[in-house]
């Protein structure tokens, strides 16, 4: 048994906003083992990033967090604040969306990359100028004495993710959130920056958090997938299993609503109809019941809790009273087909294509 | 790739558009940026015709001079038997309907001190009512693309970005346009509106008859809504073919490399990382434009330019060593 | 309106915060300060208007150049609010009366530089091309005349009357505004919503007025504010330095100049109409910055 990197306990954030109180993250519950990929799978206003920040301690002023956070078996909440100085960005670390955002535009890549080094870890000029440079070796960077010279602006779009992903794993972390990585860059750059994120992980045994919008990105690289929606999670399972076996309504929607280069062109895409729920007026029973296939009157009265099946693998489980793949969602879905309409009054019209 | 040629446009009596030899080019401080270089395509009525390709490939920029925006450096576009890189300003506007787009950016592309109905029924106040719609039946379209037309007289920012994108749909329908070039519609649009907006487009272009060009930089989503797809690298032609046949045979080395990198799908590639950066488009590479990252190239990729060619019925490419299975 | 809390609420909870983390509370004392700034203006507005059409007659005031031999360089009082001049003049009525020109300039100069710089600036920024090279040359040249110096310059050489103290001004407006127009129209130009109207075969000209200049307005709304502020300053100056509108017309410039003068006996004149300077500019500033402000965040809710 691998040691457990990161221990994640009914984790719930909460911001005061001027409209009221609004809950982005609602008991989430996750443990990630070392060495491990995880990857939090959500539309936009899922809570993902919420949550990928309040990792690394970046909650916003007016946000509070509930329930715990163990990194590398350490409570955060025990770290003093000097401690906190030297743990957040060496033992577990970060890469953003938007590489230009981590990028002080006017400081050239070795200053940035050495400043960090020089501050956690008292190396001297010398020894981080040495680390810097294998370290953009190890990022697959070409010639880096010359590109440690430039300026962000004078590097591509890859080029910068990878000095960012330099400057995260500059003191050596642990855990790695990486949140969105690639979604500002073309595909033949994504996959290059995924695989050497894979390599990295391999290679230093780090335990990585992958925050992404694409399913087709999560089963390529994750170990273990949760996908979010509306702040909760709503299935959780082994890469494979969860694939294999999909029981939550929205992860299977999600997957139907993407195009599928397997498929003949124009074939009907099935979108999920309406939009997610106002988080400063969240629904009393499971959050996307309102467009859920399966909802029946059940689901608008409560929230449903993630569950496995007994005697199925306890990683996979799923927090849906009308699972995919039972009799009971089969009869669920049928009866709404049958009706027109789910519980919450959502038209089953747009419903098209095989639902398997 | 880096191809030219014609050899892929057709003859047929249906074709509304023909674009022979497009260049476009910018100069900067330095040099001359060469955003398209020698690119040909055509769209027959009723088809959609996707470009893919990577930013900075020119694929919006091809799509947009052939309307004009702004005009080519040189080339021609032919409609309805008019050369209309020759038309004066004055004569290309009053084509305009013809020819309409919808934008990446949902939100930037509404003018957002503006209603909604006055931004969808513009094109009648500026070219009177049509055939097809008339000011009385704006709510009839505004239904249709699914916009309540009890929000006519809110304002964009009122919207979400999918529903935005239904407003931009709908305004360039108004005219009742030959074409609309859809330029990254749905880049910018979570998973599940993506699927929405998609269907609409198609359920559009079956009722309203017009003819679509598709760009963007998402295979999947390409070849979901294309008939026929055009893929771009650094403004040259690679490959064109029929949606199905291009995804089931890909023989273009850039074409193989792109699917390869489309994130957890099954695809019929090996499996490859792209090696390298792109090029300079203000000092091109020699040759085939993809010779310094292709893994098939040889010394004739780096001299001669491969020109477009037919390697299987309607599937044509412009490679000097093309995949062919 | 519940789809707009949803906007801001579920599709981006960081939009969320961040209007959150300038707290309430904060909003609504800027609000509070937002309605004394207003309040302040049109209260010198409306007094300086009423004395110019009922002077005299109006129970508060009396003829600014009025001997009375009771008060001479008397402090402020509840009857003399703003004190008396070296000759028991009321000062109180002096800057109702100076505030005409003051106002009058700062407000022509100020509708002079939106309309020439203005329109520059919009045409500049949208047309781009040689109109664009020549207007910026225009206000690169412009610019880089010591400012004060030039407008000293035309006031010496011509006579010291409005319309020369007007034009020598708007000298310093025109280049100013065109510039910040300028580059507002550049970026809403650069807008999608700007190419989709070309798309539709809309006029350029028309695309300018209906789609460009609303989105340009906000900021030169705000500018103009400022404008006129730093135009009742100048004018100060200018007044001050006895370069301004010739005597015997009264300005809040000249007022203070005169008290400086005396300043040991009647040191209320300088403080009294200076104050009223320094609140009306600062009230000005103020109301630009806050409409700047508030229209960014109906931007910013997109």
């Amino acid at each position: 048994m691998t040691e457990t990197m990161l221990k994640v306990e009914n984790l719930a954030v909460d911001f005061s906003t001027p409209a009221g109180n609004l809950r982005a993250v609602d008991g989430v519950s996750l443990e990630l083992a070392e060495g491990e990929t995880y990857a939090i799978v959500g539309e936009s206003g899922s809570g993902k990033s919420v949550f990928s920040r309040t990792l690394i301690n970046l909650l916003a002023g007016n946000g509070k967090r509930e329930g715990s956070i163990e990194i590398g078996g350490r409570d955060i909440d025990t770290l003093s604040k000097s401690e906190a100085k030297h743990f957040f960005g060496v033992d577990v670390a970060m890469v953003f969306q938007d590489p230009m955002t981590s990028l002080n535009p006017v400081k050239r890549i070795d200053a940035q990359l050495m400043e960090a080094m020089r501050y956690h870890l008292k190396v001297s000029k010398s020894e981080a100028r040495e680390r810097a440079i294998a370290l953009l070796k190890q990022v697959h960077i070409p010639s880096p004495e010359q590109r440690m010279r430039q300026y962000p602006h004078e590097l591509s779009g890859g080029m910068r993710q990878r000095v960012v992903i330099a400057m995260a794993l500059a003191c050596e972390p642990r855990l790695l959130i990486a949140d969105e990585p690639t979604t500002a860059l073309d595909v033949t750059v994504q996959k290059s920056i995924l695989d050497l994120l894979d390599e990295l992980r391999i290679e230093r045994k780090m335990s990585m958090i992958l925050i992404t919008h694409d399913l087709g990105v999560a089963r390529g690289r994750a170990d273990r997938i949760g996908v979010m929606y509306a702040g909760r999670l709503m299935e959780v399972g082994k890469t494979d299993d969860l694939f294999a076996d999909m029981r939550h309504p929205y992860t299977q929607a999600l997957l139907q609503s993407i195009p599928n280069p397997a498929k003949r062109s124009h074939t009907r895409l099935q979108p999920i109809p309406g939009r997610p729920p106002n988080l400063l007026d969240p629904p009393q029973g499971c959050a996307f019941a309102a467009r859920c296939r399966h909802a029946q009157p059940d689901c608008l009265n409560a929230k449903p809790v993630l569950e496995g099946t007994s005697g199925g693998s306890d990683d996979h489980r799923w927090a849906c009273f009308h699972p995919v793949g039972t009799p009971d969602g089969d009869a669920a879905l049928k009866a709404n087909l049958e009706a027109g309409a789910n519980a919450g009054g959502m038209s089953m019209k747009e419903i098209v294509g095989e639902l398997v | 790739m880096a191809g030219s040629g014609t050899a892929h446009l057709r003859e047929s009596d249906d074709v509304l558009v023909r674009v022979e030899h497009m260049v476009v080019e910018f100069p900067i401080s330095g040099g001359t940026v060469h955003a398209v270089s020698d690119v040909s395509f055509d769209l027959v009525e009723g088809e959609t015709l996707g470009i893919v390709g990577e930013s900075g490939c020119g694929k919006s920029t091809t799509a947009r001079a052939a309307i004009q925006l702004p005009k080519p450096t040189s080339g021609s576009v032919w409609f309805k038997g008019l050369d209309i890189t020759k038309l004066s300003k004055e004569q290309m506007r009053q084509i305009r309907p013809e020819f309409q787009m919808i934008f990446q950016d949902p939100i930037s592309s509404l003018n957002p001190r503006r209603t909604v109905t006055e931004i969808i029924s513009d094109g009648l106040k500026v070219w009177g009512e049509n055939d097809s719609w008339t000011l009385d039946t704006i709510d009839e379209l505004m239904e249709a693309v699914g916009i309540d037309p009890r929000y006519g007289e809110r304002k964009p920012h009122q919207f979400s970005g999918g529903q935005c994108q239904r407003i931009s749909i709908a305004r360039a329908l108004v005219l009742d346009p030959k074409v609309i070039i859809c330029d990254e519609p749905v880049s910018a649009l979570d998973v599940s509106v993506q699927a929405q907006i998609l269907n609409l487009l198609e359920d559009m272009k079956a009722r309203y008859g017009v003819s679509l060009v598709f760009i963007s930089h998402d295979l999947s989503v390409v070849k979901n809504i294309s008939d026929r797809v055009m893929v771009m690298y650094m403004g040259k032609t690679c490959e064109v073919a029929g949606s199905d046949d291009l995804f089931e045979k890909p023989t273009h080395h850039y074409t193989r490399a792109l699917m390869a990198a489309i994130p957890g799908a099954d695809v019929v590639v090996e499996d490859q990382t792209l090696e390298g950066e792109l090029p300079s488009a203000i000092n091109p590479p020699a040759g085939c434009r993809f010779n310094s990252r292709c893994p098939a190239a040889t010394d004739e990729c780096r001299s001669i330019e491969p020109q477009i060619r037919e390697v299987a019925p309607n599937h044509f490419v412009a490679c000097h060593h093309p995949v062919l299975t | 309106m519940t789809n707009v809390a949803q906007e801001i609420a579920v599709e981006s909870q960081h939009a969320a915060e961040a209007q959150a983390a300038s707290a309430p509370g904060a909003g609504k004392k800027r609000n509070v300060v937002f309605s004394l700034a207003v309040a302040w203006l049109v209260l010198v507005v409306v007094l300086v208007l009423l004395g110019w059409i009922f002077g005299e007659s109006l129970p508060f005031l009396r003829d600014p150049d009025g001997i009375n031999q009771d008060a001479l360089n008397a402090g402020p009082s509840w009857k003399y609010p703003f004190g008396n001049a070296s000759f028991g003049e009321d000062v109180f009525s002096q800057v109702v009366e100076g505030g005409r020109i003051s106002l009058f300039v700062g407000f022509a100069v100020t509708a002079i530089g939106i309309g020439l710089g203005g329109g520059m600036g919009l045409i500049a920024g949208y047309y781009r091309g040689w109109v664009d090279s020549l207007v910026r040359l225009i206000i690169n040249v412009t610019l880089s005349i010591p400012a004060l110096l030039l407008v000293i310059f035309i006031v010496t050489i011509r006579n010291q009357e409005l319309t020369t103290v007007i034009f020598a001004l708007s000298l310093l407006a025109i280049p100013a505004l065109a510039r910040i127009v300028r580059a507002s129209t550049l970026q809403v130009a650069d807008r999608e919503f700007v190419k989709a109207a070309e798309v539709l075969g809309v006029k350029r000209s028309k695309i300018l007025l209906r789609e460009v200049l609303p989105n340009v307005m906000p900021t030169l709304v705000s500018f103009a504010f400022l404008t006129t502020g730093i135009i009742i300053v100048v004018e100060g100056t200018l007044s001050f330095l006895g370069l301004s509108v010739e005597p015997p017309t009264l300005t809040w410039g000249k007022v203070i100049a005169e008290g400086r003068i005396k300043f040991a006996d009647t040191p209320h004149m300088v403080a009294m109409p200076g104050l009223v300077i320094f609140l009306t500019v600062l009230s000005l500033n103020f109301v630009g910055d806050q409409l700047l402000k508030r229209f960014d965040i109906r931007e910013a809710s997109l």
